[in-house]
């Protein structure tokens, strides 16, 4: 089954689900870029409450994405990390740039309305 | 009274001490005669756990069993007093089930120690990691005393459930009680910053002494992304200036 990509304002709503490998990830990756052009979105939101755990090949899945959408004119925030995962990722050394971060959907929302009226 | 007669006193009253040994015998005996010999290890177990963590010595603990071995002898005495070589059959097997009882419980009385001693461990770091909200959105995490990986850690974690607790978009870190401030604590500050940056909250660093600016920028560290003030008030300044605007970006 395909992760759910739901519309909210001008955003996008990603939730991302705890195993999410291979060709699942990058066909959310597409799914996501051709929701953006067919909304017209600004902003995307991807929810990672539901991972334990973000390596190397989720971090780079996630920086890419973001890249791409920025390149379809969307702006793209990371939220709902767990305290220990955050803990591990910047153990590693894990960079994540271009990647906007919240607390939850609620700061995220905030935080991509909020860069979509900057831009003006 | 010497003081371990006091104690033994305290947790193995005189009078009631014939109760205590008869109701152990007992013990002893029903399980024996059941052969369910886990029960009685099990109950025995439960009395040693709340003897250790309220600080009985074991002197004390195995005193029932010491009396219980004494109290046996006559009665041994009496079944097997006409052949000498049951008696000492029957005192060697008495004795050795004594020794096994007592190393058993000995390494239950430690275990529980052990367990007691982790826990204050536990306490005392909790205590020395707080994480205060001042306001709504702000918090501020004051540290005292040396910083190494493993409190970095605790602060770290500490910091990061409040702020997700909290909704906390500041995170005020003072480290003016921290002693010594060099390039490995500056990487774990880095590091708190940047996992607190991944749950959407920005961090300042306040309590930098002109010492301690003079340290890190000799030692070449980079703390050029963080906000950092020499005075708690000025941060907080900051962090009342930066809630009052719309949120910014990471």
């Amino acid at each position: 089954m395909a992760v759910p990509i739901v519309q909210v304002g001008r955003s996008l709503i990603v939730t991302v689900p705890e195993a999410l490998h291979d060709t699942a990830a990058v066909n959310l990756q597409g799914d996501i870029l051709a929701a953006i052009k067919k909304t017209n979105a600004s902003g995307v939101l991807i929810d990672v409450t539901a991972l334990d755990v973000v390596d190397s090949f989720m971090g780079r899945l996630l920086v890419d994405t973001a890249a791409m959408a920025r390149l379809l004119g969307a702006r793209t925030a990371l939220v709902g990390l767990q305290p220990e995962v955050a803990m591990t990722i910047v153990d590693l050394g894990l960079e994540l740039p271009g990647l906007y971060t919240a607390l939850d959907l609620e700061g995220g929302l905030q935080l991509l309305q909020h860069l979509d009226t900057e831009r003006g | 009274m010497s003081e371990s007669a006091e104690m033994d006193e305290r947790f193995f009253p005189q009078e009631q001490r014939h109760k205590v040994i008869a109701d152990a015998c007992a013990e002893m005996l029903a399980s024996a005669r059941t052969g369910d010999l886990e029960g009685f290890v099990k109950s025995r177990a439960e009395r040693i756990r709340s003897a250790a963590t309220q600080g009985l010595p074991y002197r004390s603990m195995i005193l029932t069993f010491l009396t219980m071995q004494e109290a046996m002898r006559p009665l041994l005495l009496r079944f097997y007093g006409s052949d000498p070589e049951l008696l000492t059959r029957a005192t060697g097997a008495l004795n050795r089930a004594f020794s096994l009882i007592k190393a058993h419980e000995a390494e239950m009385y430690l275990a529980a120690k052990e367990e007691v001693i982790k826990a204050q461990q536990q306490a005392m770091l909790q205590l020395s990691t707080p994480v205060i909200q001042v306001w709504e959105g702000i918090l501020v995490a004051p540290l005292v005393g040396t910083i190494d990986s493993e409190r970095a850690m605790q602060i770290t974690q500490n910091l990061l459930i409040m702020v997700r607790d909290t909704k906390a978009s500041i995170a005020i870190i003072d480290i003016s009680g921290v002693p010594m401030v060099d390039t490995l604590v500056a990487n774990h500050l880095l590091k708190t910053v940047r996992a607190a940056r991944l749950l959407g909250a920005k961090c300042l660093i306040v309590g930098i002494s002109p010492e301690i600016a003079e340290t890190l920028i000799n030692l070449g560290v980079d703390l050029s992304g963080v906000d950092t003030f020499f005075s708690l008030h000025t941060g907080l300044k900051q962090a009342f200036r930066e809630l009052g605007q719309a949120v910014g970006p990471a």
